[in-house]
This record gives C-alpha cells, sequence and structure tokens, in this order.
C-alpha cells in the first residue's frame, strides 16, 4: 500500500485535531478559573452552587446514598456523553471530514467503552466497600478533606500558587502536544508516545487499567463518600 | 519503528514525571500542594465541569483504544 497519500492525510487530521485541542484546554481552564474564584471569594459573600439533588450531600438526605450515586453518576455520563457527540458532529462538519466511519466509530466507540466502565466500576466499588466495612467495621469511614461537600471543602483550601503550578503544567503537557499536532520536527504526540507502549499486550492492558481506574477514581469513588447515606 | 529522536520521547517522560512528583509532594502532605482531586473538585462543582470533565476521560479512552479499530463496524 502506497504510505505517501496516508501521511499526508494523517498529518492534515494532526494539524485539524489542533482546534479541538485547544478548545478543550481553554474549557478546562475556564472551568478551574472560574472553580477556584468562587473557593477564594470571601466566605461571607460566596455563593455556593446550588446542587441538584442527588448531586451532593444534601440529595444523600433526601434519597438513599445509592440512588443518589446512581443519579449523579448517570447524570455526570449522560452529560458527558452528550457533550462528547456535540464536540465530535460540530468538529466534523465545522472542522474537518476526517473519514466515512468518523462519527460511527465515535458514537459506538463511546458507548461502547461506557458499556464496558459501568460494571467494572461497579465491582470495584463493591469490592471497595468490602474492603472499607473489614478495614473500619463501625461503619464512620474516614472522609478525606477533598471529598467533603463544597461549602465545607473551602476550608480546606490551599494557596493559589499550588493550584497555578498544576495549571501551568498542564499548559505545558497541551503546548507540547500542540507543537507535535502541528508537525515540528522531533515532536512526538502523545499518541504516538502511547503507540510506542500499546506495541506490546501488556502494555495495552495497563493503559487501558490505568484509564479505568482514573475514571473510577473521578467520577465513582469520591462521589460514593459524599454520598453515602 | 521509532519515528522520531529520543529527545521526544523523554521530553514526554519529563513531564509526566514533573506531573508526578507534584502529585507526589499533595500526596506526602507538603503544605500548599493542592494534589490532582483537589484540581478536579474545583473543576466538578458544577455539572457542566463535570461534563467536561467525563467528556474528556471518554475520548481519551476512545481515541486510544477504539479508534482505527472497526471491530464494530465492520460491514
Amino acid at each position: 500500500m502506497p504510505m505517501g497519500p496516508l501521511t499526508v492525510l494523517a498529518a492534515s487530521a494532526d494539524r485539524q485535531a489542533l482546534v479541538p485541542m485547544a478548545a478543550g484546554y481553554l474549557f478546562l481552564m475556564s472551568a478551574l478559573a472560574l472553580g477556584l474564584r468562587l473557593l477564594y471569594r470571601p466566605r461571607a459573600t460566596q455563593a455556593e452552587p446550588r446542587q441538584s439533588p442527588g448531586s451532593g450531600p444534601a440529595g444523600s438526605r433526601r434519597g438513599s446514598g445509592r440512588a443518589a450515586l446512581a443519579r449523579h453518576v448517570t447524570g455526570t455520563f449522560v452529560g458527558g456523553y452528550l457533550l462528547l457527540m456535540a464536540v465530535v458532529v460540530a468538529y466534523y462538519y465545522a472542522v474537518a471530514r476526517v473519514g466515512p466511519g468518523f462519527l460511527q466509530s465515535a458514537i459506538t466507540g463511546t458507548a461502547l467503552l461506557i458499556g464496558l466502565a459501568v460494571p467494572v466500576f461497579a465491582a470495584a466499588s463493591w469490592l471497595a466497600g468490602r474492603l472499607r466495612r473489614r478495614g473500619h467495621p463501625a461503619g464512620h469511614p474516614p472522609v478525606p478533606g477533598d471529598l467533603l461537600p463544597p461549602g465545607q471543602a473551602s476550608t480546606a483550601r490551599r494557596p493559589l500558587i499550588g493550584y497555578l503550578i498544576w495549571a501551568v503544567l498542564f499548559g505545558v503537557l497541551f503546548a507540547w502536544e500542540g507543537l507535535a499536532l502541528a508537525r515540528v520536527t522531533g515532536v512526538p504526540s502523545l499518541s504516538d508516545v502511547v503507540r510506542v507502549i500499546m506495541r506490546y499486550p501488556v502494555g495495552r492492558w495497563a493503559l487501558f487499567a490505568l484509564w479505568l481506574w482514573a475514571g473510577w477514581q473521578v467520577f465513582i469513588r469520591r462521589w460514593q463518600f459524599l454520598l453515602r447515606a | 519503528m521509532a519515528r522520531y529522536p529520543l529527545i521526544g520521547y523523554l521530553a514526554w517522560a519529563v513531564l509526566f514525571a514533573a506531573l508526578a512528583a507534584w502529585e507526589g509532594l499533595a500526596l506526602a502532605g507538603v503544605t500548599g500542594v493542592p494534589a490532582l482531586r483537589d484540581v478536579f473538585r474545583v473543576i466538578m462543582r458544577y455539572p457542566v465541569g463535570r461534563w467536561a470533565l467525563f467528556a474528556l476521560w471518554l475520548w481519551a479512552g476512545w481515541h486510544f483504544f477504539i479508534r482505527g479499530w472497526h471491530f464494530l463496524l465492520r460491514a
């Protein structure tokens, strides 16, 4: 198979990927900035975000913790999925028609991943619950400061510079990826790095496990603590 | 197989090492260093932030593990 046209296509797709990558970075940094602004607002005037039933401890008081967690997780999964689909469709029609199977792959592929992740998350939560009960038979597990509801969590806020360093680190990461997507000589993209790791089955398994673990930690575990009845 | 100079891959390794080091300092309880989960907590205060983060996670999974495979799309 001639590699020339394929290489050109890949390079073109990479450059077009700069737009959504930059947009995603800006969006995340805006969300971080907004959250920090509210976190560092003087206590007397601080307006906490209105919690939907099930999106915080208030919800857990109203309903059972499990139902509140299910509502919260469903809301996050559905909202996130729809948001990603909206971005993918906008990218496809407004930026680049990257291929005939792109949209179908995005729709079915992400749905497949959610379908794979949900039973793994449920099993991990069940296992974590069992381990916790063994370790803390009194039923009062420690609640780390970061898992406290926003109102209480703001008491444990840290200096702003610590958050800014995170923002800078991620900024450098996105900038390096941007250079790679712009085809600057000698700069591999994150996909190139991942491809090297995924050449071997063990690398693929490890990366997939890491991806699942990260999702469970961020979207399930911390909210399990918060919403426990 | 290596299409890029080693330094390019090393730069990625250094970047991830820096992220891991900063997270390590936070987990070690160094004063004033927020952990990554603190950053996520700030982003996830609102549903839109949660959706964006979930969309990013889902996109990463699709991009790295699914895209290019035509398992579901094979005619």
